[in-house]
């Protein structure tokens, strides 16, 4: 057992461009960290925080603004284990994969017009600006792994986290495969589990938001996809919408490439 | 000596009702349109007996996909004994009752699969026979007719099931309804051998087994490998589908007071990417093609050491779930040894023999 | 089937260890000296491995480096992955698990009457120690003894005081190589520019050897092709193989290749009997 003399370690938690999703999640399990670590820094949860080093920064959300790079690059200055939590911290999400698809300018001044004085970047993942420790995707993140990955990190050990297909999570809860029996364009063979196959468990086809699995196979996906009549770029956005980055598709873009 | 007994149709309910006084009683029940699946009933009125292939197999009572098999706290370290539970399985196939006897060999093997092992002694199944569909292959693999793997065999004669009772423990699960159970007649035994000789007519699917092994031996480098491991997603649904699958992870859990944590076995597939890389991250099979191809060797010709049987009983599942279309066992086989003919043939003709392949 | 089957134990459960030791080696390369309570492991035989558990952190299976053992063994590990990074964190005196020890070794008394020719590659040395170690203290069962060591750069070196003592020895050869020689020459370990294949090349292998390998994978093929140029039969060579054996005890599948069992039909596998699998692609 902890010795009370020895202090607990520090843990912060911070958001960047993000649902908050994740915050909530470890808010939610707050409760049962405390025991273990001083909570030095979370602004969505307290009011009283502080900026000194930390053992490990909890960080979400994507770098989409200028001061979210800035924030970063602080937290990073500071921590001895950087932590990307959720999606947008580990792929980009959305608003990464949207900015694959469309150059931002176009997309602010869609949104908030021609004279908007909104700073932004291009949405990217924490990895693309500082070297992330550990990256545990989810959207928003699983509360087991997050523990166990945590206790981990405490006892400052790479945690273990896995990146095996939602389709094995969905074929141990024995549910019809939403791909075969209803050809929904279902991306469970290339999206990474820990949601429990939430949405193929309702029979909704998964739409990937935990971003990509291990090695995924993303163009036997597109052809197995277009083959149920599933219109080629769409399948090619549907695959990219969450965040999953360019050289994922490297083969299959050169394959169409070739044929174009 | 198996024993022999007559049980009509009406009576089922009574039979129903004592095997699900012994425990809890699983059978399979619809989940959807074309699936079903093994789970625990209350009313005789939820098994489907139409059911031919559960989603996933009778595997998962025996070794269920995720059980924690030690844990530590401080110093010390302790087994976490499984927790036993007396279990019926009624509606087993004969080809899952082969992939249970496949199961008991690998886990039966020294040092013995303990865990396993109590489940399956904790267990009573009752076989029911069954007509194939046409995905169906067990007669080309060899396990069509169930030999061993459960206590009691169900054959249905129409309005009448003809009962094997194989072992003790099923002669002593009868003991309390004995009375809805008569002895066997000329006619119940004509209609029995009836029953099988339709059913082993009525296979559509299938291939001709002898010299498998040596096909796919000798068709390890065959082009046809490549065409599927283009098209796979590396998603494993084959794997748990598997009656015989069996690979596992084992993975820590640990606790936040950092002092304990438990040990943990989860079902684990070939097919996915980590499986055969070891520390450096070298890769024994990087590729989809590689992994697919282990895989259907391991079904298909199976073990070079120690035990040397195949691993597939011939059920079909893995063709109905994937969602590439490239585990149509049967197809790939016919393709193989369809392959082998053509290109001897082929030495004359001029290697026409690409296009005997999709 | 067993009647006792619930007071028996199930085979993943692992054994106590104390970490008695742990001597830095080379960089990210510790020798760790364990010992296990009373009648913890059976003895190990060279070529074995053992499942070594850091407790929240998982398993890694690793060759035993000794070929003496009592309730102390030794292991040598190279920081490589999750559960070795907190190996490298633990102290004398924690306590790890252990399972095993696990898989076929090399043939000790088959190889007896013997001369033998040892060859390793980087952390390959480890499982051959024990192999040098056991023919040392049965010196008189085998005849002549070869020793040779390959590695990147000279500063991987392993057990550099054990090579000195073994330099002296009149009763083996030992070749000692390095692709590079980096850092001060650090006698009396004489350590040549060159590779494991210029060594075996340089080595006196005539008479009735035998030989046992252990390196990374892609030093197999070269080796065999070295060795046939020495005129060693297939039958005579003795290959440890590296796969990621998870459970040691052929139930987890992670160790096949094609339809064998690493864990159980090897680590150590004759060369003849590979030539039978497929997925052997490093001795082609």
């Amino acid at each position: 057992m902890r010795k009370d003399a020895t202090p607990l370690p520090c843990i912060a938690v911070e958001s960047l461009t993000g649902c908050a999703g994740e915050l909530l999640v470890i808010l939610e399990n707050l409760d049962k960290l405390l025991p273990f670590v001083r909570v030095s820094s979370f602004p969505f949860a307290q009011s009283k925080n502080d900026d000194g080093p930390v053992d490990i920064a909890f960080v979400e959300g994507s770098v989409s603004q200028p001061h979210d790079l800035e924030k970063l690059r602080n937290i990073r200055a500071k921590s001895r284990w950087l932590v990307a939590v959720g999606n947008c911290a580990v792929w980009g999400c959305v608003q990464g994969g949207a900015c694959a698809k469309c150059k931002v300018t176009d997309m602010l001044e869609a949104v908030y017009g021609k004279s908007s004085e909104i700073q932004v970047l291009e949405a990217k993942p924490l990895d693309a600006y500082v070297p992330v420790d550990v990256k545990l995707s989810g959207c928003p993140i699983n509360t087991t792994q997050f523990l166990s990955v945590t206790a981990s990190i405490l006892k400052d050990h790479l945690p273990y986290i896995t990146h095996k297909p939602v389709c094995l999570e969905c074929k141990l809860r024995e549910n019809a495969c939403i791909l075969i029996e209803k050809n929904l364009p279902c991306l469970g063979p290339v999206t990474a589990a820990g949601c429990g196959a939430l949405c193929p468990s309702m029979g909704a086809a998964c739409y990937g938001c935990w971003g990509p699995c291990q090695s995924p196979q993303m163009d036997a996906m597109a052809t197995i996809l277009t083959e149920k009549g599933y219109d080629a770029m769409e399948v090619i956005n549907r695959l990219k919408t969450f965040g999953a980055p360019d050289h994922l598709f490297e083969r299959m873009s050169s394959e169409t490439g070739r044929e174009a | 000596m198996s024993q022999s007994l007559l049980l009509k149709k009406t009576d089922f309910s009574i039979f129903f009702q004592t095997l699900k006084s012994l425990g809890k009683f699983f059978a399979p029940v619809r989940v959807s349109e074309q699936s079903f699946s093994f789970k625990e009933i209350e009313t005789e009125a939820q098994i489907a007996w139409e059911a031919l292939r559960t989603i996933l197999p009778p595997k998962k009572f025996f070794y269920p996909p995720s059980e924690t098999l030690v844990e530590y706290s401080g110093n010390e370290i302790r087994e976490v004994k499984p927790e036993m539970n007396f279990q019926v399985l009624f509606g087993v196939h004969p080809c899952d009752l082969a992939g249970l006897g496949i199961m008991d060999t690998i886990f039966e093997a020294g040092p013995a699969d303990t865990h396993y092992l109590q489940r399956r002694k904790e267990s009573l199944i009752i076989g029911l026979s069954c007509m194939p569909d046409k995905y169906c292959f067990c007669k080309s693999m060899g396990t069509s007719c169930a030999t061993k793997g459960y206590d009691i065999f169900l054959t249905d004669l129409g309005d009448a099931f003809f009962v094997q009772v194989e072992t003790p423990r099923g002669i002593e699960s009868l003991e309390n309804c004995r009375q809805i159970f008569t002895s066997v007649s000329e006619t119940d035994k004509d209609n029995y051998k009836d029953y099988w000789e339709r059913r082993d007519k009525a296979f559509t699917n299938g291939f001709e087994p002898d010299n498998l092994r040596a096909t796919m031996d000798m068709e390890w480098n065959n082009e046809i490998w490549d065409e599927l491991g283009k098209r796979c997603l590396s998603c494993g649904n084959c794997t748990p589908v598997c009656p015989t699958c069996y690979c596992f992870d084992l993975v820590d859990i640990a606790s936040l007071n950092g002092d304990s944590g438990s040990r943990v076995r989860e079902w684990d597939s070939c097919q996915f990417v980590g499986f055969a890389q070891v520390a450096g991250d070298y890769n024994f099979r990087p590729t989809p093609v590689d992994r697919l191809k282990f895989w259907y060797r391991h079904k298909l010709h199976g073990f070079d050491d120690p035990y040397g049987f195949k691993t597939c009983v011939g059920c079909g599942r893995c063709t109905v779930s994937c969602p590439a279309g490239i585990d149509d066992l049967v197809d790939v086989v016919k393709k193989l040894q369809g392959q082998r003919e053509s290109r001897n043939d082929s030495s004359e003709a001029g290697g026409e023999n690409e296009s005997q392949i999709k | 089937m067993n009647h006792k089957l619930n007071e028996q134990t199930t085979p993943f459960m692992p054994t106590r260890g104390v970490i008695r030791s742990i001597i830095p080696m080379a960089a990210d390369n510790m020798l760790f000296q364990i010992t296990v309570n009373g009648s913890g492991l059976p003895n190990c035989l060279p070529g074995q491995f053992v499942q070594l558990w850091v407790p929240g952190v998982g398993e890694s299976p690793i060759s035993v480096c000794s070929g003496h053992v009592g309730s102390t063994l030794e292991l040598m590990v190279r920081k490589v992955g999750r559960v070795t990074s907190a190996l490298f964190q633990m102290q004398e005196g924690d306590w790890v698990g252990l399972r095993g020890p696990y898989g076929h070794g090399f043939p000790m008394n088959s190889l007896e009457g013997k001369d033998i020719c040892l060859i390793a590659g980087g952390l390959g040395v480890a499982p051959i120690r024990s192999v040098w170690q056991y023919i040392l203290d049965h010196r008189e069962k085998y005849g002549r003894v070869v020793l040779i060591y390959g590695m990147r750069h000279s500063v991987d070196l392993l057990f550099r005081q054990e090579f000195a003592l073994l330099h002296r020895r009149r009763d083996m050869d030992v070749f000692i190589a390095a692709e590079e020689l980096l850092g001060p020459a650090l006698p009396p370990v004489s350590v040549q520019l060159g590779r494991v294949t210029d060594m075996i090349n340089l080595a006196d292998l005539e008479g009735n050897f035998e030989v046992a390998v252990c390196g990374p994978p892609v030093m197999y093929k070269y080796v065999v092709a070295e060795l046939k140029k020495k005129n060693i039969p297939e039958s005579k060579i003795w290959l440890s193989l590296e796969r990621h054996m998870k459970c040691g005890i052929g139930k987890c599948g992670h160790c096949f290749i094609g339809g064998a069992l690493t864990c159980q039909a090897g680590p150590v596998f004759n060369l003849t009997d590979l030539r039978l699998l497929p997925e052997v692609i490093e001795c082609a």
